[in-house]
Formats: structure tokens, sequence, C-alpha cells
């Protein structure tokens, strides 16, 4: 736990549609577990529409923080999208800032149509380190993909998180609290998921 | 298990604002409840709704018709003697006011508990507004929760008040608190058993100025509870020369900003979680000696101008001189003004720095100048766009060409909800008003009824499905009758998608996913008499011609575009896979010039800038395919589900 | 100078000058068509395109078109180039009689089919969906092709669906109106795309106006029941007739002409001046066609109809000739005051170019 009385902020960030909510839901019931006070404010007015989408998920022991972190007070952010990451440390990150970012690019509208240019993830990688203490490169639409189901990136993204040692949550309460948030369905999907992300960020 | 539906009075859990004002009603042992869905509201009576939820605590919810008929129909269980609660969003207000208005003055029986959520910064809005003013205007009495817990006591509470007091409470959200989550602790579940009765003796009249006195009454029994209200506290050093005086989502940003100040010893907050009518006494009490005052709340000054004028009475007297911080004087401000948009810890941090003349750096100087290099040379702005599958992309190209064949100088007439974006890109600007709900057919009344003074091009009016029950019907049958002449285009996607896919009318299932009685839109049409035409807009060339020749029509006709939102669609289904044939794309050659990317638009369709043509974002795409009917070089190619699989 | 879809906007669409020939529509997916109306829907951006210069309403040249389809300028400042002219008819009596008049577009075309010249012929018949609305068709044998006889009066967009039917490949017959021929040959002009050598044929009818589609319909349909037209004539200084399974009903000339589409009003060519072969009625006998046999191509395939008596002839009479030239020069005469009325410094006939020794030929009254 860190600075600014106690309490630890995380951001998720990324784009409509890519499962920021469901990955912010399963950190915060991780917290609870560990006997946390959690707040998870999310900024997805129009979340199905490829807007961008951040999740502030603030953990603090002794009393409920308020919805949203305040400016250069992020300790880690969760990036879906390499070009949403940069957006959000922009505002949120510091010097000592830790990320972890998926670096599969989501075309904004504007890109698609030409009008604007989408520019290289690595500099855009690049100009993030630049920013932040330490940017780890999890491929999690890939890893997902090669489990069968690219929507479960976002559970690979929280398995890195679990993994990171970022968090003052042990991994293994990520994995039991994954029951409570996931239907039985694809739980043993997601569970895979969370796994290679535990284990992609330890390499 | 559901956390909602657990019975273990104590257990901490983890709930977005607006479960946690469903458990409250729940745990106040609510009856009947209904809605209009309108983000950020929605998941209210949705989880209420929920089957399992409405089944283990044997309430009724619906998705009413529109948010007045919602009000009225919670208004008749209350009148039977039930707790039933009514949700809305801002807008939503402003549809029940009429019934409100009297609701308050004739009072009620069982609690009635009206639920608004504003969204401040119009997250998923079209408009901003501060809901709160109603309740002045009303004479009703006001809660403000301000954490997610809050919103579970309060609403409890709120059933309770509703009961004494004799009328309907209301309580105000925001999208900051009903879209947020945070842990709570359950409590007991009231098993209230009532059975309704309407009494010989239930009269429930609002009668003028006879009632308009006794509701005056009931305001003033709601100051004297509120004076006591535990919701209502003050944190802070006695002596303190400057008191916050906040409520809803600004009381823990106020607390985070004098702890990131380092001002906790220094600063007093006074918090207000009953701001109509305001319990003159505990305010007065606690600003005894005090000088500085900041309000910090959302979105108008409401609290600020209401306690300001209720201070006028006593400084000088029993309060010194105190100079006011807030709205009014700029200190609270978002990027866009005072009293505009959301508020956050910042905001909160940069008024009482100023006031306190404490240097207040968020990033370091250079930090921040290197950010904003970053986000001017990095990022692209990412605007809505309707989804990739969604039907109302190809409704709008249907539209667009139309319009283009017809060659008269036709428009479009929209309203609010998904395809409200028709006004913007992914629309192709089409929409060229945006108002509330169902207003697209009522301008069109008017605009259509201008030929006799040789006003000649076509009107065409757009609306949801859902929509179309909800507000469009009086403007259209308004057509019929006062011979209006226009072409309404039904968006049909089967759904509410912008709020959440609730079920509607026309749908055939009822909040609770039980059948219920499907209303058609095209009977309904029908039977007022217009022509109506069905069409799938992703069979593009038909839809066209359809809409083109309804416009040619002497009389006003109906056009329904039916094809349920791609987003339902892909639950249910497994989807076809789309792939562009790099061979036969031609992309900027003299042809398409890339079609299917600048200009269709389909968030699942990229342009691969080093090899010169289009290609699919398989995780994006929902595999409807009308990119592969329109394409004209027939390059993307569609391999059935089906055929996958085998 | 290039120019694109903007331009093909402004100074045609928008101007009313066009012609409906369709084929901007064939070429672009941003420019549709619909009820005869023709629209660009979308800006594809770019400041040059073949839209602009294969439309039969943007500058024209018509000595660098008669060079490349005759070999020559002409010598004939009103009838254009030709090498007979004849009355004809179709010797077949079923194609006759489904024949508008003499039935000779369709008996060559059928000719055309069954020795293989060509493989497909691009026609136009009436929609199956709305009512005396022309549509593009491609037929391929003798029963398509009669499904197409008879004229239609408006202004069809046959040539939409030519792109296409030139990518199967197939050797073609096209059967289109004198500013649908103008268009192919501006595109044969322009283009060197292989396929455009599928193009074997092109028969060219007379045409001195088509009707708009939309003013047409709707007058017509308060008129006849229009689903059960057989045929639409106007026989010389009389009415305009629908004749239908139940009657037939009569539209004074002049209110027909009400709905003529403006372009028409400015087009110069009536008898389909770039066509191998051009056909059109003999304004004596209601049962034969006027042929003006032009090009090489046309002459052998007319010479071989001949001959396999696909179609007989008759001496055209040579008062006929004198009245045919008299009505074919009255309208050229107009339509240059017209245009050189509306023309501009840079454009001085609007979309005409003509040099000055085919303009003087022509004021001259014509003959070589
Ligand atoms: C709009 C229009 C105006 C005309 N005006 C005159 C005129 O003023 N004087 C005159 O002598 N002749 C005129 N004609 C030509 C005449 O009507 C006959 O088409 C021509 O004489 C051939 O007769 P036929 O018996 O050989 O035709 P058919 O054997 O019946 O064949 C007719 C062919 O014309 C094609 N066709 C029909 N309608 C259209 C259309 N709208 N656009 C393009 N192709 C079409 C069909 O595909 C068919 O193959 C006009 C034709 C049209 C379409
Ligand atoms: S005349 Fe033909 S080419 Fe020219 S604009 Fe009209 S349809 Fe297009
Ligand atoms: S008059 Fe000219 S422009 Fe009109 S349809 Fe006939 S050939 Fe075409």
């Amino acid at each position: 736990m860190k600075q600014n009385g106690d309490c630890l902020n995380v951001i998720i960030t990324g784009v409509g549609g890519q499962g920021n909510i469901l990955a912010s839901h399963i950190l915060a019931t991780a917290a609870i577990a560990e006997g946390f006070h959690v707040t998870i404010g999310e900024t997805y007015g129009q979340s199905q529409r490829g807007g961008s989408v951040m999740s502030h998920v603030r953990l603090s022991k002794g009393e409920s923080l308020g919805a949203l972190i305040p400016r250069g007070k992020a300790h880690v952010i969760v990036g879906l999208e390499p070009m949403e990451t940069l957006r959000v440390a922009a505002d949120y990150a510091n010097p000592g800032t830790k990320t972890i970012v998926n670096p599969r690019p989501n075309y904004p509208l504007m890109v698609l149509y030409g009008a604007q240019e989408y520019p290289p993830v690595e500099t855009l990688l690049a100009r993030l380190g630049e920013m932040v203490e330490v940017v780890k490169v999890v491929e999690g639409t890939e890893l997902a993909k090669g489990i069968g189901e690219a929507m479960a990136s976002n559970v690979v993204m929280v398995g890195a998180l679990a993994g990171s040692g970022w968090t003052p949550i042990p991994t293994d309460t990520f994995i039991s609290v994954l029951k409570e948030v996931i239907p039985q369905k694809i739980l043993a999907l997601n569970q895979r998921a969370l796994k290679l992300g535990i284990e992609s960020i330890r390499k | 298990m559901l956390s909602i539906l657990l019975d273990e009075p104590g257990k901490r859990v983890l709930m977005m604002g607006n479960e946690a004002i469903a458990r409250g009603a729940i745990e106040a042992g609510m009856k009947f409840c209904a809605a209009y869905p309108g983000s950020p509201s929605s998941e209210i009576i949705g989880t209420l709704a929920r089957p399992d939820v409405a089944e283990n605590f044997g309430h009724h919810a619906e998705w009413s018709t529109n948010e007045v008929v919602a009000l009225e129909a919670a208004a008749g269980a209350s009148f039977g003697g039930l707790r039933a609660l009514c949700a809305m969003k801002q807008n939503g207000i402003n549809v029940a006011s009429d019934f409100l208005m009297s609701v308050v003055m004739s009072g009620c029986k069982g609690g009635l508990v009206l639920v608004v959520a504003d969204d401040p910064g119009a997250h998923c809005s079209n408009n901003e507004m501060d809901s709160r003013a109603y309740a002045r205007l009303l004479d009703a009495p006001l809660l403000e929760p301000a954490t997610i817990e809050e919103s579970k006591e309060m609403t409890r509470w709120a059933f309770e008040l509703s009961e004494e007091l004799e009328m309907p409470c209301m309580i105000r959200s925001v999208t900051r608190i009903s879209h947020a989550r945070g842990d709570l602790s359950l409590g007991p579940i009231n098993r209230l058993q009532r059975t309704p009765r309407f009494e010989a003796y239930d009269r429930f009249l609002s009668l003028g100025t006879v009632t308009h006195s006794v509701l005056h009454g009931k305001l003033e029994k709601a100051r004297d509870i509120f004076e006591k209200s535990q919701f209502n506290q003050y944190v802070g050093p006695s002596g303190a020369e400057l008191v916050i005086i906040t409520c809803g989502t600004g009381w823990l940003f106020s607390r985070e900003a004098l702890r990131t100040l380092g001002l906790e010893d220094k600063v007093g907050i006074l918090k207000l979680a009953t701001t109509w009518p305001l319990p003159n006494r505990f305010i007065v009490d606690h600003l005894k000696g005090v000088k500085q005052v900041l309000f910090v709340e959302e979105i108008d000054p409401f609290m600020e101008q209401n306690v300001k004028s209720l201070l006028a009475d006593y400084i000088g007297s029993e309060l010194e001189v105190i100079k006011f911080f807030g709205k009014g004087s700029g200190h609270v401000r978002s990027r866009f003004g005072p009293a505009l948009g959301e508020i956050d810890p910042d905001i909160v941090i940069r008024a009482v720095a100023e006031i306190k003349g404490v240097d207040y750096q968020a990033q370091t100087p250079e930090y921040a100048e290197r950010a904003s290099t970053l986000l001017s040379e990095y990022t692209a702005s990412r605007d809505l766009a309707f989804c990739a599958g969604c039907p109302h992309r190809a409704s709008y190209w249907v539209m667009k060409n139309a319009l283009a064949l017809d060659g008269r100088g036709g428009f479009v007439l929209g309203d609010i909800g998904c395809y409200g974006m028709g006004a913007g890109r992914s629309g192709y600007f089409i929409n060229r008003t945006l108002h509330c709900m169902g207003s697209g057919a009522g301008v069109a009344c008017g605009l259509g009824n201008l030929a006799k003074f040789e006003f000649d091009q076509p009107v065409v009016a757009v609306m949801g499905d859902s929509t179309f029950f909800h507000a469009a019907l009086p403007a259209l049958i308004n057509a019929r009758y006062n011979g209006a002449k226009f072409t309404s285009v039904v968006l049909d996607n089967s759904a509410t998608a912008m709020t959440g896919f609730q079920p509607h009318p026309g749908i055939g299932l009822n909040a609770m996913g039980n059948p219920a009685t499907q209303v058609l839109i095209e009977d309904v049409c029908k039977g007022l008499g217009f022509h109506v035409e069905i069409r799938d807009p992703f069979k593009v060339d038909e839809a066209v011609e359809a809409l083109h020749d309804l416009m040619q029509r002497e009389e006003s006709s109906v056009l329904i575009l039916r094809h349920t939102c791609g987003l339902v669609e892909s639950r249910k289904k497994k989807k076809d896979r789309i792939s562009v044939n790099a061979e036969k794309c031609l992309g900027d050659e003299c042809g398409c010039a890339r079609f299917c990317t600048r200009v269709f638009g389909c968030p699942a369709l990229i342009w691969n800038e080093k090899e010169k043509h289009a290609s699919v974002d398989e995780v994006v795409c929902t595999g409807c395919g009308v990119c592969a009917y329109l394409c004209p070089q027939s390059a993307i190619e569609v391999e059935k589900a089906e055929e996958l699989q085998r | 100078m290039n120019k694109g879809p903007d331009d093909l906007q402004s100074e045609v669409q928008q101007a009313n000058l066009c012609a409906g020939c369709g084929m901007c529509v064939g070429l672009c997916p941003y420019i549709k068509e619909m009820d005869e109306k023709v629209a660009i829907v979308e800006r594809c951006g770019r400041s040059d395109g073949r839209c602009y210069r294969f439309c039969p309403r943007t500058s024209t040249d018509i000595g660098a078109l008669d060079e490349m389809v005759f070999g020559a300028r002409r010598g004939d400042a009103v009838l254009g180039s030709y090498r007979t002219l004849t009355a004809a008819k179709a010797a077949n009596a079923a194609t006759h009689s489904a024949g508008q008049y003499g039935g000779v577009v369709s008996a060559l075309i059928i000719h055309a089919l069954k020795k293989g010249v060509v493989e497909a012929a691009l026609l136009t018949r009436y929609s199956e969906r709305k009512q005396v609305l022309p549509r593009p068709t491609v037929a391929r044998n003798r029963k398509e092709v009669l499904a197409c006889s008879g004229s239609k009066y408006t202004a069809a967009p046959t040539l939409s669906a030519l792109q296409d039917i030139l990518k199967t490949g197939e050797k073609l017959a096209v059967v289109g109106r004198p500013c649908q021929v103008t268009a192919i040959r501006k595109m044969q002009l322009y283009d060197d795309r292989p396929e455009l050598k599928n193009i074997k044929l092109v028969i060219g009818l007379f045409c001195l106006w088509a009707l708009d589609y939309r003013r047409y319909a709707a007058h017509l349909s308060g008129q006849v029941n229009v689903s059960r037209i057989r045929k639409i004539d106007i026989p010389k200084n009389d009415d305009f007739i629908v004749y239908t399974n139940g009657g037939e009903a009569r539209v004074p000339i002049n209110k027909i002409k009400e709905f003529i589409r403006p372009s028409c009003q400015v087009c110069f060519d009536v008898t389909a001046e770039l066509a191998d072969i051009s056909i059109g009625s003999t304004e004596w006998q209601d049962d034969w066609n006027t042929v003006l046999v032009r090009s090489e191509a046309g002459e052998k395939l007319f010479a071989d109809a001949l001959k396999a008596k696909a179609v007989t002839t008759k001496k055209f009479p040579g008062e006929r000739e004198a009245i045919l030239r008299e009505a074919v020069g009255a309208k050229k005469r107009r339509v240059l005051k017209e245009l050189s009325r509306r023309g501009s410094e840079s454009a001085p006939l609007l979309y005409l170019k003509l040099d000055d020794s085919q303009r003087a030929l022509f004021l001259e009254g014509g003959n070589k």
C-alpha cells in the first residue's frame, strides 16, 4: 500500500466492448475478499460504442474512497489497448506508475476513415515508457486467441495484474474469486485465461 | 450467488450503486417497481426485474412504456398500500413531471419512492440537467446519497419517510454513484406482507390550493425529521474557519481533497443528505463562527443557493459574516466552467487550495507538459460509433441513399437513443434534429405540414422501436389527424439497445423475461391508417427502394427497418467468419476508394495501409455480413458458421 | 483538365442535363439510380473520373468519336456517317409482331446470337416490380430478346448493367438510345480495358425525346391499368396511345410532352450517329423500320441477316428521306441554338464539341 493515505489506485483502460468492467470486477472482488474497501468508478457512458472506457479501482483500509482517482495518482494502469493506455497515463500517471499493456490496437473511427493516424505501437509503448516506471507488455489478445476466445483477453490482463505483485492481493485470491464473478459455463475458459496472464507476466 | 439475493445481514459485498438502490428497496419490503430504461438509472429496475430476484422477493417489476406511465403505475400500487419504487434518468422526470406535480399533492399510501439518476457530464445523455430543481418545484422531500452504501441505506429509509409523510419521496443519484461500484454491508430483509386494498375511504386527489397547503405542512414535517437525520453529518475540527458544505459525490471528493492537501484538521465538512427541504437548524448550528463556506455539489448550485438564502436570515445575528465560495464564485468549475459537467477530486482540491492559498500540483509542470504533448501527438479521438454489426449503420446508409436518390432536398428528423448517433459520422450526419424521445415524429408534424407555404422537401422522421411506444405514438396519431405528410422510419432492432437491451411491448417478453402480449409496431401503424412497409436494413437495396418509394407517396407512411441488434444476436448464435480477399480488394483505385473503411465505417473493418487493402478485425466483427453485401468488388467473403463447424 | 464526380454532379446532374443513360451508375459504387434519377450518394474524393469522362453530357468531341468508329469525320451533318439507308422489317412473324415497328432490332439481335457474333445482348425490359419502369436486362436467346421488344418511352438507364456484363467476358451487343450509344463510344475512346473489346455490336435507336419516369408513371397510373399494357405508340401526328389488354388510353401528345426529360431538349443526336446500325420508325408504315447501316461491323451483320432471311428490306423512298432529314435537321437546329445560348466561353456549346468545319457543314444544311 502506498502514498496518499493507505490506498491503491488502479486504472483499467480500454475501448468499449473489451470487457473492462468484468476485469475491474474481478480485481474488486479479490480485494474485498482480502478485507479492503473498494470503490470502482467507471467511465463508460456508451461503452458498447467504440468510446474510451476506463475503470478507476480504488482499494483502501479504513474508509471508502470516491469513485474517481485524482490526476497523477494512479499506482498501476492496466491497458487493454495501447493508445488508451497512453491517454490515461497522460492524465493519471506519475513517474512511479507501473503499467501492463495489451499491445493490440483497436482503431478509432477517425483512423478507420483515414482522417487521423494510429501511431506505430512500438512508438506508443516507447513514449509510455518515458512517462512511467515500468511497461510490461502482455499479448492479451494473442494469448486469449490461443485458448480459442479472443474476448477473454481482459481476463488474461487481470491475470497479469494478479501475477505482477503490484497489488496487496495474493495471486491465489484472484484465482479463487473468479467463480464468484464468472458464470459456471465459461469459468474453465476464464480460469485458463487468468493463469495465462499470471504466467506471462512472470516470464 | 448474486449478492442482491443474499439474506446474510452484515456480509460485505460489492455492488453497483444502482444495485445498492435496488437492494435498499428489497430491504424495505418494496413490492412493485416500474421504470422506463435510461442510463444511468437502468440497472435499478434491471436488477429487480431479474427473474431470480423478482421470484425470490415476490415483487412485480416492469418496463413501462414511458416514465409517466411507470410513475403512475408505481403510484397505483402505493395507493393500494404496497411499497413501490419508480426509477428514471433525468430526461424521464421531465416526461413524468405532470403526474408528479399532482401526486405530491394527492399524497400516497404505501411508501412511494422515485429515484432519479442524473448524468453530470452527460456521459450517456444528450442533455445535462440537475433534477433537484424539481424537488423544490414539487415541494417534495429530496435525499442525496453520497456513497454506494448510503444509496442502499437511504433508499430503505425513503420508504419509511414516504409513509410517515404520506407523500412520495425523491432520491437523487448521479452517474458516479449509480454506475460506480463499492463494498457495502447487507442489511436484513423486511419480509413485509401487505394485502393491497383500495379502501372505501381512500381518496388521492390533487385539489388546488387546498392540497397545496396540506403539502406545505408535510414539507415542514419533513424538515423536522431531517434535522435529526443520521445521514447529515459534520466532520472536522470545531472552530474551523472554512467549512465545505457538500452532498452526493462531493462528500468523498471533499474528504480526499482535504486529505491530499493535509487540511483535515483545519477545514470542516458539513455533509447534507437531505437537500430539500433543508435542515435549517442543523446547518445554522454548524456554521457558528465560520467565516468561509465552500459549496461542493453537482451540477447546478442548487444547495448553494438554497443555503445562501437560508443564511441571509442568520448572518449578522447568530452567524458571522461569511464569504461564500462555490459555483457562484467560480471556484468549483469543471473544464467547461462552473455549473457545467461533473466534478471530480481535482476540482475540489483546486478550489480548496485556491481558497487556502496552498500550492498544489497533481503532476510536475514538466511532466504535465510532456503528457499533454503525448496526448496531442499520439492519441486519436475516439468518436462514438454504431457497434460492429449494428443494423443502424445499415439503416442510416439506406436513408442516405434514399434521400440522395429522391433528390428533392429531403432530410431526417431524429431523436435520442443509439440512433442519436445518426447526427454524427457513424450515421453519415443524417439526423438533422436531436431533442427528446419521439421528437422526430413530433417535429415532422410541423415541417410535414407546410405544403401550403410551398414547402416541398420530403420529411423523414426516425424513431427507435422502443421510442415508438414511448412517445412517438401521439405524434403519429397527430400526423394522421392533422394531415402532416412525412415518412416515418422505425429502426427496429428489437431491443432498447442504448440502455442495455431491455424488452419493450413489441418484443413479446416482459421485464422479468416472461412471455407477454406482443404489440406489433406494424399492427399499430396499420390500425392508425398508415401504409406500412417492413424491410431488413441489411438487404440494403430493397430497403433503399422501399424508403424511396414511400417518400414519393402523397400520404404519410411508415417504414420499419427490422433487424435484431448485433449485440443481442451475437450473444445468441455462433458468428459467420468474414474476411477480405486481398486480391479482389481495389482499395484506393477508382472504384470504391475504400468504401468499407472510409465511408461505411464499421469498426471491424480496418484499412491495411502497408498492403493497401482492407481487412476484418475478427475480434470486433459480429459476422453480420452487410459489408460483404455492400462491397462493390465483392472482395469481402463470408464463411457461414455452420460450415466453419464442420 | 481533369474533372470528376463533383463536376459531374454540378455540371450534369444538378444542371438537369443527365440523360439517364446509366453509364456512370455502373462505373461507381457511389453513383446510384432509382426510378431513372441518378445521384451521387457519397464523394469518392477523386478529382478525375471515368464517370465524368464517359458521360454523354460532358465534353463530347464528335470529330474524335467519328474517327474512332468510322475512321473519318462525317460528311453528313444531319444523319452522320452511314453506308445505307433502307426500310426493313423482321422476316419472322412472331418477331415482327412483338417488335415496336418492324421488329428489326430484335431480329438482328436474335440473328447475332444465333450466329455467335455475340453471346449476350444488353437490352431493356419492363420491371416486374414497378409499372412502366424499364430496367436493364441481359438476353442470351430468342425468348429473352423478344421479352425486351417494344419501346419504353422513358430514359431507361440500361448502361448501368454494362460493366458487370463486360466482366463475364461474353461477346456483347448493346441496344440503346443515342445518348447511350455516345456514352459507350466515349468509354471506348477514353478507356483501354481489354474487356471493352467484348462489345461487338452497338445498335442505336432513333430518339427525339424520352420521358421523366416519375411524372409519366404518375400520370399514366391515373389513366389506365398500367399492369396490363401491351404496347405504347405514337402514330404519326396523333395522340400518345397506350394499348392495354382491356382497351386503350390516349394522352394528347402535348400533355405527354410536358413530361419530357429536360436533358432531351438539348440532345443533338436523333439517329444514334455513332452506332453500328441505327433503327427507327418509318413514319409512314407502322410495321416497317428505318435502318441506317453505319459501320463496317454493322454492314456485315445486316448483310448476313438479309442473306439468312432474318430481315427483309425495301427501298427507302427519296421523298421520305427528305422528310426524315427535315425532322432531324429541325431538332438539331433548335438544339444548337439552345446550346449556344447556354454555352460559356470555355464551352461554347455546353457539352458538345464541334469543330468549325463541322459546324459550318451543319449550318449550311448538311450534305457532303
Ligand atoms: C425513348 C425512345 C424514343 C424514341 N423516339 C423515336 C422517334 O422519335 N422516332 C423514331 O423513329 N424512333 C424512335 N424510337 C425508336 C422506336 O421506338 C423503335 O425502338 C425502333 O424503331 C426500333 O423498332 P423495332 O420494331 O425494331 O423494335 P424492337 O424489335 O421492339 O426492339 C426495341 C428495342 O429497344 C430497346 N429499348 C426499348 N426501350 C428502350 C429505352 N427506353 N431505352 C433503350 N432501349 C430501349 C429494347 O431493348 C429492344 O431491344 C424511340 C425509342 C425510344 C426507346
Ligand atoms: S447522362 Fe449518363 S453518364 Fe451522364 S450523369 Fe446521367 S447517367 Fe451518368
Ligand atoms: S433525346 Fe437524347 S438524351 Fe433524350 S433519351 Fe433520347 S438520346 Fe437520350
